[in-house]
């Protein structure tokens, strides 16, 4: 199999999730608080939410797709599955469906692709 | 308002646009929740301030007490109001309603609140005239303290974690209480087995209120099927998730069944019968289009026939029908989200 040397790079490691660093806070709160006020807000420790290492390749890795249910994820996931087979020489698959999208993954598809996979994919198709 | 090294005096003006800044609003203004306000609003809950009543999706931040009584002082509720707001918060920890979803779908659903029993006029809920609409404390500042919390402390931000495309005006409140004494019917906490003199709160995943006008109907058969027009169309998610729903009757319409005859359990029959969509024509538009094993229907609808009609739940008594507004004949359908709506005791103090 032939694979792109863009993609067979080593990949950079991510940063912690950009979405739990914004919201409520901010130097406003602390004088909100400093004047006496209690805060409304609660915002979880982004340490308890990074992502993980990224993997250095994908070639002989164990891919999972986690298909959300709504209409076209099961598409655009099949694509990208394919794309992946295309590019990568990957050592197996795994598939979670769920059958209701708007509810996270349980703590059985979540072990059921941990168990399996090396690295999981998931789309929403809306 | 200081405490320990408290820097200098703020305006009202600067204040406000302090708490605009510190991320902690809905757009509006707020009461500043001082310490000693919150105090007496925790006091008034007759719980301790560090009791947890809900983790908050989807962040999970901790909704104690205090923090909800904060939000509560912002939202401009009395202290009195705060066992409504907790029960509201705790009714939504029922895993069928899925608050973790609903605060983060692109569909527009937030939380409507009905309060049944005694709390409505003991807090002044406005159950008739527009009581969807604005110039009632108690409606206004209680389902505004539950959204605040839900959003300050499950980080459910607009455009961040909450992806809903449109949203709706109820985002900023939306807090009724069931018309009991105008309503020829048990009201709904009634139906799921609450006394009539007990208090409680249903809170249901909703988009906003449609209106439904019949002016003219002197009998049921006419009026439900106005109704049942408005229930059943391609947009909405209901005859491809079903579900429940809900139908609001005015006093005047809910007069036009019972003085037939018609009971609660009729109504919603009729409207399970009525408010139909023909397969075929589900399958050019909607939810999921022409893929209709995706849609979870029961096993008795036809799905080989395109002249099959597809009710809008999957059985009557997932149509809510309540009692509630003023005069005239106007009713509401509130399409829900495709979760199941909760009722629960709200003090209970007769």
């Amino acid at each position: 199999m032939t694979v792109q040397p863009e993609l067979n790079k080593t990949l950079p490691q991510l940063p912690p999730l950009q979405f739990l660093e914004r919201g409520p806070g901010g130097e406003a709160a602390e004088r909100l608080l400093a004047l006496g006020l209690v805060d409304p807000t609660d915002r979880p420790k982004p340490r308890e939410h990074r992502a993980a290492p990224r993997l250095s390749t994908l070639n002989g890795k164990r891919a999972g797709f986690l298909d959300n249910h709504k209409a076209n994820a099961d598409v655009l996931l099949e694509e990208v599955r394919a794309l992946l087979a295309e590019r990568f020489d990957l050592s197996g698959e795994s598939w979670v469906h769920k059958f209701i999208y708007s509810r996270e993954a349980t703590p059985a598809e979540i072990e059921h692709l941990t168990e399996r996979c090396d690295f999981v994919v998931t789309a929403v198709g809306d | 308002m200081t405490q320990g090294e408290a820097p200098a005096v703020l305006s009202i003006g600067e204040l406000t646009e302090l708490i605009y800044a510190a991320g902690w609003t809905d757009g509006l203004p707020v009461v500043p929740p001082a310490r000693a306000l919150v105090d007496r609003f925790v006091a008034a809950s007759g719980r301790a301030a560090d009791e947890l009543v809900l983790i908050v999706p989807p962040l999970g931040g901790r909704g104690t007490v205090e923090k909800i009584a904060a939000n509560a002082v912002m939202a401009g509720c009395l202290p009195e109001h705060m066992p409504a707001v907790l029960a509201a918060l705790e009714a939504m920890q029922d895993d069928r309603f899925n608050l973790r979803g609903m605060q983060c779908s692109t569909h527009l659903s937030t939380p409507l609140l009905i309060f049944h029993g005694p709390i409505r006029r003991e807090l002044g809920i406005n159950c008739g005239a527009n009581a969807f609409g604005q110039g009632w404390r108690a409606n206004a500042t209680i389902g505004r303290a539950v959204k605040l919390a839900l959003v300050n402390l499950g980080g459910a931000v607009p455009g961040d974690a909450d992806k809903a495309t449109f949203g709706h005006p109820g985002k900023y409140t939306y807090c009724i209480g069931e018309n009991e004494e105008e309503s020829p019917w048990e009201p709904l906490h009634v139906e799921r087995g609450f006394a009539a003199d007990q208090s409680a709160v249903t809170v249901y995943g909703a988009e906003a209120p449609h209106n439904i006008n019949n002016q003219t109907a002197d009998n049921p058969h006419d009026l439900l099927r106005t109704i049942a027009s408005m229930m059943a169309n391609l947009g909405s998610n209901h005859p491809y998730l079903m579900s429940e729903s809900m139908v609001v009757l005015s006093p005047e319409h809910a007069r036009v069944c019972a003085e037939a005859g018609w009971r609660k359990r009729d109504v919603r029959d009729f409207l399970f019968d009525t408010a139909r969509v023909r397969l075929g024509d589900l399958k050019r538009g909607g939810l999921h289009g022409a893929r209709t094993q995706m849609n979870p229907w029961p096993r008795w609808l036809d799905q080989a026939n395109d002249e099959t009609r597809v009710p809008v739940a999957r059985r009557p008594d997932d149509l809510i029908v309540i009692v509630a507004g003023g005069p005239g004949r106007h009713s509401l359908y509130i399409p829900g989200w495709g979760t199941r709506s909760v009722t629960r005791g709200a003090g209970n103090r007769k």
